[in-house]
C-alpha cells in the first residue's frame, strides 16, 4: 500500500507545554501564599484581593484549570496525533483553543482577585467566563474529533477512550452546574438552591476531580508510560474493565462530600456505596501502570521520567484508596471539615497530577528539541525535593486534621465541650508552618525543572513539524474473530455517545428524586426570604469567599449541637442561591451565628479579628467599613430571585431599597449605642444584617418558640 | 492458543462467580430472612462473627477450589487427555457446591419448627442453627477439597510437573506475589501479546489479577449489603437516629458521673469563693472566653463594664452565675462550654474585679447594686 507522508504539529504542543510550566509556578505560588496566611494572617496585606478567601479560589483554579488543564492539552495534542497517525484536524482550531484557554485563565485570575465569584467551589468563575469555557471546550472537542475521524489507525487506543470520556463528561458537568441567572455583567445567582445546589455542586466538584484530574491523566499515563519504559501495556482486558467501571461508578460518588449534612440519607448512602465500589476500578489503572514496568525496574532507578511516574501512580493508588475510606460515615465524621481532607487532595494533586506533568515534560522536551535532557542529576534532585515536599506537606496536615477533630469532639466528664474552637486552631499552627515548608520545597523542585528544561531547550533545535508516514485506512476491511470490545474501538461516535450514557446515569438517579420529590426537603414554614439588606450582605459574604474557611452546616453530632446549636435542616436553605455550606472549618461553623454576638462585636471583629478573638487567624476586612453598599443592584437582584421562585411580593423590587435603608439605619443605631459611629450605607452594615439572620428562622417555629419562652 | 487461553479464563471466571454468588446469596438471605429479629441480627456480635466466619470459609473454599482445578489442569495436560474430560472436575465441584448450597437452603424448612421459642446469644434459634449449619457444610466442603488435592498431589504425573516447575515448589515472597497476580513470566509474554500496536505501543492481554477481581466483587457485595441495611431492612441507624442515640447515651454517662462525684453547685447553691485557686481558674476562663467583649481588665467594650456598681441583670453571685450560664440578649450562653463549677469560678473572679476602676472603662449601665445584701437583690 502507498505510504502517505505527513507532519505532526509540535508547535501547539510547545505552546501548551510552556503554559503548563508557567501556571505550575503561578498556581503553586498562590497556594504557598495562601498557606502562609493561615498562620500569619497579616500576609493578606490587609488588601481585599489578597485575602485568603480570594486567594484560595485563585490557587485551586490556577492549579486545576491552568496548570493541569494545560498539561492535559499538551499531552493530548502530542499523543493524539501520534496515536491517530495524523496531524491535528485544524491548526486554526488548535490556536483558537490555546489562546482562548489562556484568555480564560487571565480573566479568571483578574475576576477572582476582584471578588467576582459564584461562591461554588472549583466553579467560582462568573457567567461570561463560564460561556467562554463552554465555547473553547467545544472548539477543543471539534478539533479532537476531527483528528480522530481523519485518523490512519483503525482502532482507538485506550488513551483515546479516556480523552473522549473526559471531554464529554466535563462538558456535561460544566453545563449542568453552571446554570445560573445573571443579574449584572459579573454577578449571577445559581439556578439551584440549598440542598439541590449542594448536590449538583458536589456532583460537579467530585467529578471535576474524576474527569479533569484523573481520567485525562490516566490517558496520558497510557501513552507516556509504555513509551518511556519501552514496555507493552500490561493488560488489554484490564484496560477495558477499569475504563468502563471507572467512568460509570465515579459519577455517583459526589454525595460523599455531604455525609451527615441536610442531604437526604438515601443520597448520602449512594455516595458512600459507590465510593467503596470505586476502589478497584481506580486501582485497575494503577496496576496497569505499575505492572507495565515489570522487567524494567532497573530502568526506574536511572530514568527520572519513570521515577516521577512510579511515585505519581503510587500516590494515585493511595489517594484512591483513601478517598473511599473517607467516604465511610464514621471516618467522614472525623475527617470532614478538617485539614485531613486538604492533605488527601494534595497527595493526589502534588503526587499524581504534579508528578505526571513533570514526567511528561521531562519526556517531551528532549523529544521535541532533539537533544538529551540537560541534566539527569538535576531532574533526580527535583524528584527528591518533590517527594520530600509531598511528605512534609501531607503528614503534618493528617496529624493536624486528626488532632483538630478530636479536640472538637472532646467533652469533659461533666458534659461540657473541653476546647474552645480557637484552641483547636492555635494548637495546630506548627503543623501549618511545616506544611508550608513542604509546599515550598515542592515549588523549589519545580523551579529546578524550569532551569533544567530551559538549558535543554537552549541546547537543542526545535522540531516544529515532525515528519511521519503511514498507510491510509483501507476502505473496506474484514475483521475476523476478535475481542468484542474491538467493535467500539473502531467507532468514535458510538464510543462518545455510550460514554455519555454511562456517565449520565448516576447523576440522573441522584438528582431527579432530590429535585422532584417534595419529602426530600421538608418545608419549614418559619423560613422566610432574606431582606434586601441581608441579600446584599450575603453577596458580600460570597464575594469575600467566607465559605473557604467557614461552613454553614451543623452535622447531627453531639459536639456540634453543643458548640453551634441545633443541627441544620434541609428546609432552612430553600432561598440560598447559591448554598454556602462550605467544606472546611479553618474558622468555626456559622450556620447559627445569627444573634450569637452583638452587632458591635461583628463590627469590631471584621475590622480587627484579633481584638475580639486573641490568637485568631482570620484576616481583617477594613474595606468593608469604608465601602458603600451598591444599592443600585438591589432591584435587579430582587427580580432575579423572584425568577428563581423566591416569594417576594409583587413589585417588591421598587420598594426594596427603602426597606434596605430602614434596616441599615436600625443597625447603625444599635452600633451607636456601643460607641461605634458609622454611616448606615456601609457594606459592613449589610454583612452584619446577613450574619445576624443566618440560622435564626428555624427558632421561630411554633415548637421552638414554646421552648424558648419556657427557658425565659 | 491465545484465544483458547482467553476463553478458558473467562469460563473459569464465570464459574467462580456462580459459586460466589450462590453462596453469598444463601448466606445473606438467611441473615435477612429470619423474620422480625433479622433487623437487629446484623448488630449482634455473635451474628457478625458467624457471618464473618462463613465468608472466610467461603474464601478458603474458593481458593482451594482454584488450586484443585489448577492441579487437575496439570494432570490433564500431562496425561494429554481429551479436552472434554478436562472440564469434568471443575464442573463436578461447581455442581457439588451448588448442590450443597441447595441443601443448606432446604434445611431451613425443618429448622423453622424448632426456632419459634428460643434465642441463642440474641439470635433466634433458627438463624443461629442455620448459620452453624452453613459453617459445618463449608467445613465439609473444605475437607473434601483437601482430600482431592492430596489425591492429585500423589499422582506421579502431577508430582513430576510440580518438580519441574521450580516456582511452585518453593514459597518465597516473589513467588507468592507472582501467584497473587497470576503473572505470566516475562519470557512467555509473546503468547499473550496482541497483534496490534499504536505508535509503537504494544499491548499484552494478561489476565486480571485475581485479588483485584474478587476485591471488586467484594466491594459491590458490601455496597449492596450496606444500602440494604440502611434503606431496606432499616437495621442501621440513619443520621438523625444515630444522633439521638449518642446524645441519650452521653446524657446518661454525664448524669452517672455527676451523681458519683456529687457536684451540686448550681444557680441556687452557688456562693462567692475567695479561694486563690478558684480565682486563678476563673481568670483563666475569663481570659479565653470573656475578654473579647468585656476587655481583659473588665472595663467593658462591646459588653458592659464589670468593675462598677451597675449591673444590667443583677450583681449578686447567683445572678451573675445565671447570666453566664444561660446568657441573655447579646450575652451568649456558656453552659455548653463550661461546667457549673467553672462558671462559679468565673463569677467569683468577676466579683473580684469590682472597684478596680480600670482606665477607659465603659459608662455605667443598668441598675446600681450595692454589695453585701446579696440575698435581697435579684437583678431581674
Amino acid at each position: 500500500m502507498q505510504m502517505e507522508k505527513f507532519y505532526y504539529d509540535n508547535k501547539i504542543v510547545k505552546a501548551f507545554g510552556y503554559a503548563t510550566i508557567v501556571f505550575a509556578v503561578v498556581g503553586m505560588l498562590a497556594g504557598l501564599w495562601a498557606a502562609i496566611q493561615i498562620y500569619a494572617p497579616a500576609a493578606s496585606l490587609n488588601l481585599a484581593p489578597t485575602t485568603f478567601g480570594r486567594l484560595r479560589p485563585l490557587h485551586t483554579n490556577a492549579i486545576i484549570f491552568a496548570f493541569v488543564g494545560n498539561c492535559i492539552f499538551t499531552g493530548v495534542y502530542y499523543s493524539l496525533q501520534r496515536l491517530c497517525k495524523t496531524r491535528m484536524y485544524s491548526d486554526t482550531l488548535s490556536w483558537i483553543h490555546f489562546w482562548g484557554w489562556q484568555l480564560i485563565i487571565a480573566a479568571a485570575a483578574v475576576t477572582l482577585l476582584l471578588g467576582f465569584t459564584t461562591g461554588k467551589e472549583y466553579a467560582e468563575l462568573e457567567w461570561p467566563i463560564d460561556i467562554a469555557i463552554t465555547l473553547v471546550w467545544v472548539v477543543f472537542g471539534i478539533n479532537m474529533f476531527g483528528t480522530i475521524l481523519k485518523r490512519r489507525e483503525k482502532h482507538l487506543y485506550v488513551a483515546i477512550w479516556f480523552y473522549i470520556a473526559t471531554w464529554v463528561t466535563v462538558a456535561m458537568l460544566h453545563i449542568v452546574n453552571s446554570v445560573e441567572i445573571p443579574v449584572s455583567f459579573m454577578k449571577s445567582y445559581s439556578w439551584y438552591a440549598g440542598v439541590q445546589d449542594a448536590l449538583v455542586q458536589w456532583w460537579y466538584g467530585h467529578n471535576a476531580v474524576a474527569f479533569f484530574l484523573t481520567t485525562p491523566i490516566l490517558g496520558l499515563m497510557y501513552y507516556f508510560l509504555p513509551k518511556a519504559a519501552n514496555r507493552p501495556v500490561y493488560s488489554y482486558r484490564l484496560s477495558i474493565i477499569h475504563f468502563w467501571s471507572l467512568i460509570f461508578i465515579y459519577i455517583w460518588a459526589g454525595p460523599h462530600h455531604l455525609l451527615y449534612t441536610a442531604l437526604p440519607d438515601w443520597a448520602q448512602s449512594l455516595g458512600t456505596v459507590f465510593s467503596l465500589m470505586l476502589i478497584f476500578p481506580s486501582w485497575g489503572g494503577m496496576l496497569n501502570g505499575l505492572f507495565t514496568l515489570r522487567g524494567v525496574w532497573d530502568k526506574v532507578r536511572e530514568e527520572p521520567v519513570l521515577k516521577f511516574m512510579v511515585v505519581a501512580i503510587t500516590c494515585y493508588g493511595m489517594a484512591t484508596l483513601e478517598g473511599p475510606l473517607l467516604s465511610l460515615k464514621n471516618l467522614s465524621a472525623i475527617a470532614h471539615y478538617t485539614d485531613w481532607i486538604v492533605a488527601h487532595v494534595h497527595v493526589g494533586g502534588l503526587g499524581w497530577n504534579g508528578f505526571m506533568a513533570f514526567a511528561m515534560l521531562y519526556y517531551l522536551v528532549p523529544k521535541m528539541w532533539g537533544t538529551p535532557l540537560y541534566s539527569k542529576k538535576l531532574a533526580t534532585n527535583h524528584f527528591w525535593l518533590g517527594t520530600i515536599g509531598i511528605i512534609l506537606y501531607a503528614v503534618p496536615l493528617y496529624w493536624a486534621g486528626f488532632t483538630q477533630s478530636l479536640m472538637w469532639k472532646t467533652f469533659t466528664p461533666e458534659g461540657q465541650l473541653k476546647f474552645q474552637f480557637l484552641e483547636s486552631v492555635t494548637n495546630i499552627i506548627p503543623m501549618y508552618i511545616t506544611r508550608s515548608v513542604g509546599g515550598g520545597l515542592y515549588l523549589v523542585g519545580a523551579l529546578l525543572m524550569c532551569y533544567n528544561l530551559a538549558k535543554t531547550i537552549a541546547a537543542g533545535k526545535f522540531i516544529a513539524n515532525e515528519a511521519a508516514e503511514a498507510a491510509p485506512l483501507p476502505k473496506k476491511e474484514h475483521y475476523g474473530k476478535e475481542h468484542w470490545h474491538r467493535w467500539i474501538e473502531r467507532r468514535p461516535v458510538p464510543l462518545l455517545v455510550f460514554s455519555l450514557i454511562v456517565v449520565g446515569i448516576g447523576g440522573v438517579v441522584e438528582m431527579m428524586p432530590t429535585f422532584l420529590i417534595k419529602s426530600n426537603i421538608p418545608t419549614i414554614t418559619s423560613v422566610k426570604p432574606y431582606t434586601p439588606l441581608e441579600l446584599q450582605g450575603r453577596d458580600i459574604y460570597v464575594r469575600e469567599g467566607c465559605y473557604t474557611c467557614h461552613s454553614q452546616m451543623i452535622r447531627p453530632f453531639r459536639d456540634e449541637v453543643a458548640r453551634y446549636g441545633e443541627y441544620s435542616k434541609a428546609g432552612e436553605f430553600v432561598y440560598d442561591h447559591p448554598f454556602q455550606w462550605g467544606s472546611k472549618r479553618t474558622g468555626p461553623d456559622l450556620a447559627r451565628i445569627g444573634g450569637k454576638y452583638p452587632d458591635s462585636w461583628h463590627y469590631t471583629h471584621m475590622d480587627d479579628p484579633q481584638s475580639m478573638s486573641p490568637g485568631s487567624v482570620m484576616p481583617a476586612y477594613p474595606w468593608l467599613l469604608d465601602d458603600a453598599i451598591d444599592t443600585s443592584s438591589t432591584p435587579v437582584k430582587i427580580r432575579a430571585m423572584q425568577t428563581l421562585g423566591v416569594p417576594y411580593p409583587e413589585g417588591f423590587d421598587g420598594k426594596a431599597n427603602q426597606e434596605l435603608m430602614t434596616q441599615a439605619k436600625a443597625i447603625a443605631a444599635s452600633l451607636k449605642k456601643d460607641n461605634i459611629e458609622t454611616p448606615a450605607n456601609r457594606e459592613i452594615i449589610a454583612l452584619i444584617a446577613y450574619l445576624q439572620r443566618v440560622g435564626k428562622d428555624i427558632k421561630l417555629e411554633p415548637k421552638a418558640l414554646a421552648e424558648e419562652t419556657a427557658i425565659k | 492458543m491465545l484465544r483458547n487461553n482467553y476463553s478458558r479464563c473467562l469460563k473459569m471466571l464465570y464459574r467462580s462467580c456462580t459459586i460466589l454468588v450462590v453462596f453469598l446469596l444463601s448466606g445473606t438471605l438467611q441473615a435477612f430472612a429470619a423474620g422480625p429479629p433479622a433487623p437487629s441480627a446484623l448488630n449482634n456480635t455473635l451474628a457478625l462473627t458467624l457471618i464473618t466466619l462463613m465468608l472466610i470459609l467461603l474464601l478458603v473454599i474458593v481458593m482451594l477450589g482454584r488450586l484443585l482445578t489448577g492441579l487437575a489442569d496439570i494432570k490433564m495436560q500431562k496425561e494429554k487427555e481429551e479436552k472434554k474430560k478436562m472440564q469434568t472436575p471443575v464442573a463436578v465441584i461447581t455442581g457439588v457446591l451448588i448442590l450443597l448450597a441447595g441443601t443448606v437452603m432446604a434445611q431451613e424448612q425443618p429448622a423453622t419448627a424448632v426456632a419459634a421459642s428460643k434465642t441463642i446469644g440474641g439470635l433466634s434459634a433458627f438463624a443461629f442453627y442455620t448459620m452453624i449449619t452453613v459453617i459445618f457444610v463449608e467445613m465439609i466442603v473444605i475437607l473434601a477439597l483437601l482430600y482431592n488435592i492430596r489425591f492429585l498431589l500423589k499422582k506421579d504425573s502431577v508430582k513430576a510437573a510440580l518438580a519441574a516447575d521450580a516456582s511452585v515448589a518453593k514459597w518465597t515472597l516473589r513467588n507468592w506475589w507472582n501467584n497473587m497476580n497470576k503473572f505470566k513470566p516475562v519470557e512467555q509474554e509473546a503468547d499473550i501479546e496482541l497483534d496490534h500496536e499504536y505508535d509503537g505501543i504494544r499491548e499484552l492481554d494478561n489476565r486480571l489479577p485475581p485479588w483485584w477481581l474478587y476485591g471488586f466483587y467484594a466491594t459491590i457485595i458490601i455496597g449492596v449489603i450496606y444500602f440494604w441495611r440502611y434503606h431496606v431492612s432499616y437495621s442501621a441507624p440513619l443520621s438523625q437516629e444515630e444522633f439521638e442515640i449518642s446524645v441519650k447515651k452521653a446524657d446518661e454517662e454525664v448524669k452517672a458521673y455527676l451523681a458519683k462525684k456529687g457536684e451540686t453547685v448550681d444557680e441556687n447553691t452557688v456562693t462567692v469563693s475567695t479561694d486563690a485557686a478558684d480565682i486563678a481558674e476563673g481568670k483563666k476562663i475569663y481570659t479565653t472566653a470573656c475578654v473579647a467583649c468585656h476587655k481583659a481588665d473588665g472595663g467593658g467594650m462591646v459588653g458592659p463594664n464589670l468593675t462598677d456598681d451597675y449591673w444590667k441583670h443583677g450583681g449578686d453571685i447567683k445572678s451573675i452565675f445565671k447570666t453566664i450560664k444561660y446568657g441573655i440578649n447579646a450575652m451568649p450562653q456558656w453552659q455548653t462550654s463550661y461546667s457549673n463549677k467553672q462558671i462559679a469560678q468565673v463569677a467569683s473572679y468577676v466579683m473580684s474585679l469590682h472597684g478596680t476602676n480600670p482606665p477607659g472603662a465603659k459608662a455605667a449601665e443598668g441598675q446600681q447594686y450595692k454589695g453585701g445584701d446579696a440575698a435581697a437583690t435579684t437583678g431581674k
